[in-house]
């Protein structure tokens, strides 16, 4: 009884591990790119249009997957 | 165990590189060049909240219409955002400093409240119990 206790806790641990990870991965991916658009003498306008056109691009993949969740 | 994953989100972007701006132009001002980083960090945190929304929803952790209203507030954000970059390019450098930060906390909280929630939802002890031991349910 304890041990499927400790085991339901480490699974919650480690579901909320996998999201801390995936949202930070995806922040620092972002970085990554910006990173060698910068090595590549990006202008600042450039680096700002690339992170916006990142966030537009990521709420149009939200939607879809919303609406693929809704069943259409 | 809530204290970790409380601990878990306030750790979630910790320790990230700040952006680099990119080339900046002899004639920008610091002052400019630190209200467009502000701007920019707020469109990746925009970003990356977005991509946790869709894939929440997704993975069936959030509602439809809850990812709904999530994804509602984020492009909302992201649009003022975009009301700053162009007070920004018309030179209005002290209101979109204001401003801006503003936002960029808001991101900050969205981003937060959106795994925060992820985390809160997944907490129902059968099935995230059988998702990962599965094992155990034959034993």
């Amino acid at each position: 009884m304890v041990s499927e206790l400790v085991l339901g806790e480490v699974a919650q641990l480690v579901v909320a591990g996998i999201q801390a990870y995936r949202l930070t991965n995806n922040e620092a991916t972002i970085g990554a790119e910006v990173d060698e658009r910068d090595k590549q003498g990006a202008t600042m306008a450039q680096i700002t249009e690339f992170l916006r056109s990142n966030a537009i691009k990521e709420e149009v993949d939200a939607q879809a997957k919303i609406d693929t969740a809704r069943g259409g | 165990m809530r204290l970790l994953a409380v601990l878990l989100v306030a750790l979630s972007g910790c320790g990230l590189q700040p952006l680099k701006t990119g080339k900046v132009d002899p004639g920008v001002s610091q002052l400019q060049v630190k209200a467009q980083s502000v701007i920019n960090e707020g469109y990746r945190l925009l970003a990356a909240s977005d991509k946790e929304i869709g894939q929440s929803a997704a993975d069936g952790i959030f509602t439809p219409d809850d990812a709904q209203v999530y994804l509602n507030r984020a492009i909302a954000s992201r649009k003022k955002l975009d009301g700053y970059q162009k007070l920004l390019n018309s030179g209005d450098i002290n209101a979109v400093l204001s401003g801006a930060n503003v936002e960029q906390l808001v991101a900050d909280a969205l981003l937060k409240e959106v795994l925060a929630r992820a985390i809160a939802a997944k907490k129902k002890p059968t099935t995230q119990f059988e998702e990962f031991s599965p094992f155990l349910a034959t034993a």
